[in-house]
């Protein structure tokens, strides 16, 4: 769906994306992922066709963004992290100016989306009475109407209560299920991430450190926790013999590449160490993110 | 449930034009949806009343009434509303009427990029130029209807005060003289140098316009489009310049009041229509350049 070639933008010398290359699949929901700053509304603007790529292309749906702005986003749809619409302007109004940019729409069609969003009954009022869930909704309707395939969201979890985070939630899943849409997250809020999306990118200043399914990186390193008398003795024979790849605190431990629990158990036992517990953890992609971007800022250490 | 996306099409020319006029028409919803869009009309309603009681209640007539009378014409069948309107349009056309263009023209895109919409608009397939294209056609809309508002404002505040008859017009710069012209004569003549004022309208609207494409505030591109016509304005007039009067802006914005002459010169009205659309084309191409080139950013 979305196929980014060595995308490359640079503002006055620095930096903001560097060659990135990227597939989004068709029908998935895809989380593009980073701290402020790390190139994420770059590389949407450049999808967008807001801002110029230095070098590279980014295609959308086989159309190049850059040479066919219209057919690439004629069945695109996108809301920003602050939905800002003509506040003077009743709703209704604001979808009428909004969705004539791409085609003209009827009049049931918009009723028939305001009631999925539930704005059915405040449509006719200036959107500046309307509270920040409700520019929320007005910016999905406003995303919906011209009947997309692609929803690029961006950051769209900012400034919701937790509430507001949980429908936002919901909806992009319903959206998923019933329209099949696929969706690009940008977000920097991990645990909505995780669970949402089914593939991530991980940018970290405007260099893509990770991209693959969620499974894949919540599979790498396999951490495991372990109850036993002398944790601290335990751990560091672990790490001498190489079993282990190093400790965290709570009683957790990353096995080394290659190596099971049962090798793990076996050792301890042989060396008396009384196995009260040991779970294998799933990551969460918080630690796998930390981790990644952790091992990109700090220096090597000189042998 | 939503309706699945139909096929995607092609849209026909039909289509196209349909949908233009279709953003055209939101333009202009978008432009006098706001309130500061009525700034101007409101000033000339006040602009205009006050200079014109100001000619009915106290001495500003005693000049009209001394040319008409050196010159033998009846001061009864002159001094009339429609004279009135055609003096209270001199000094607002040349201060008011630019100031309101060019905050219009200043505005358009400006601060639609300050606001966040813009971002929201260039989601959709909308080509820049085309975007640019309904804008600069909404603004060129306000800027006619401000130009007439400008002559009907004056005439109804006119007509309650001072009859309606034929038509005396005083010229105000350098050289003086002034022209008669009958009833009819006289009211085409006003009809007609409101149309043509339109096109300092749009000219003045096109220069804020052509800031407004650029990476800056509203108001800096009102401020710069003012600063551009004040400083052409100030060149023109100082003496040493006086043979490159062709060369100035505000020379040729000024060709409205040629139809108030009593013999039009045509041809140098021509030219001077001409370069003013040759500046309006250069300020769109200028603006649409700068707004293709430009990175649309939160």
């Amino acid at each position: 769906m979305i196929e980014l070639r060595q995308l490359h933008k640079e503002f006055r010398g620095r930096t903001a994306v560097e060659a990135l290359s990227l597939a989004v699949p068709h029908g998935c929901i895809f989380g593009l992922l980073g701290h402020n700053g790390a190139g994420k509304s770059t590389t949407i603007g450049m999808l967008l066709g807001q801002v110029w790529p230095t070098s590279g292309s980014a295609m959308i749906g086989g159309y190049d963004v850059t040479r066919n702005r219209s057919q690439a986003l004629s069945r695109v749809g996108a809301i920003f992290e602050a939905p800002v619409f003509y506040d003077y302007l009743s709703g209704w109004r604001n979808l009428e100016i909004l969705t004539n940019y791409t085609a003209s729409v009827s009049r049931a069609r918009m009723t028939e989306v305001l009631t999925w969003v539930g704005l059915e009954g405040r449509a006719r009022s200036a959107v500046r009475t309307y509270s920040h869930g409700m520019k929320a909704r007005l910016a999905l309707a406003q995303a919906l109407l011209p009947h997309p395939e692609l929803l690029i969201l961006d950051e769209p979890a900012n400034g919701l209560d937790p509430e507001g985070i949980h429908e936002l939630r919901r909806t992009i899943r319903r959206l998923h299920a019933e329209l099949g849409l696929t969706i690009l997250l940008s977000s920097h809020q991990l645990s909505e991430v995780q669970q949402i999306c089914s593939h991530v990118a991980i940018l970290d200043r405007g260099r893509k450190m990770f991209d693959g399914p969620l499974s894949s990186a919540l599979a790498a390193p396999e951490w495991v926790r372990l109850v036993t008398d002398d944790f601290p003795r335990a751990v560091a024979m672990l790490i001498e013999a190489g079993l282990v790849r190093e400790s965290a605190a709570e009683h957790r431990f990353a096995l080394a590449p290659g190596v099971g629990t049962a090798s793990v158990a076996r050792f301890l036992v042989t060396h008396g160490f009384p196995l009260h517990e040991m779970t294998p953890l799933q990551a969460t992609l918080e630690e796998f993110y930390l981790g990644l971007i952790q091992s990109r800022r700090e220096p090597a250490v000189p042998q | 449930m939503i309706p699945r996306p139909e096929p995607s099409r092609a849209p026909s020319r039909w289509a196209s034009g349909y949908l233009f006029w279709h953003q055209f028409r939101n333009e202009l919803i978008k432009l006098f949806g706001k309130r500061r869009t009525y700034i101007g009309f409101g000033a000339f309603l006040l602009a205009q009343n006050a200079v014109i009681l100001m000619f009915r209640f106290g001495h500003a007539t005693r000049g009209l009434k001394r040319q008409l009378e050196s010159g033998g014409y009846p001061v009864e069948q002159y001094l009339t509303s429609l004279t009135i309107a055609t003096q209270v349009v001199l000094p607002i056309a040349f201060l008011l009427l630019p100031l309101y263009a060019a905050l219009v023209g200043g505005d358009l895109v400006a601060k639609e990029a300050e606001e966040g919409t813009l971002r929201m608009v260039l989601a959709r397939p909308i080509s820049r130029v085309r975007l640019l294209g309904v804008k600069w056609l909404a603004g060129a809309f306000f800027s006619v209807c401000l130009s007439l508002s400008l002559g009907v404002f004056g005439l109804a505040l006119a007509l309650p005060w001072f009859p309606f008859g034929g038509l005396f017009a005083l010229r105000l710069e350098s050289g003086g003289g002034f022209s008669v012209f009958s009833t009819g004569d006289g009211l085409w003549r006003f009809a007609f140098a409101h149309l043509l004022l339109a096109t300092k309208t749009v000219t003045v609207m096109g220069l804020g316009f052509v800031f407004s494409c650029f990476n800056m505030k509203p108001a800096a591109a009102t401020i710069l489009a003012l600063t551009v016509l004040f400083a052409n304005a100030v060149l023109m007039n100082i003496p040493w310049f006086s043979e490159y009067q062709g060369w100035f802006l505000t020379h040729h914005l000024d060709t409205w009041k040629l139809i108030l002459e009593q013999q039009v010169p045509w041809s140098e009205m021509g030219e001077s229509l001409s370069l003013l659309v040759g500046y309006n084309l250069t300020f769109f191409v200028i603006g649409a350049t700068m707004f293709q080139l430009r990175d649309i950013k939160s």
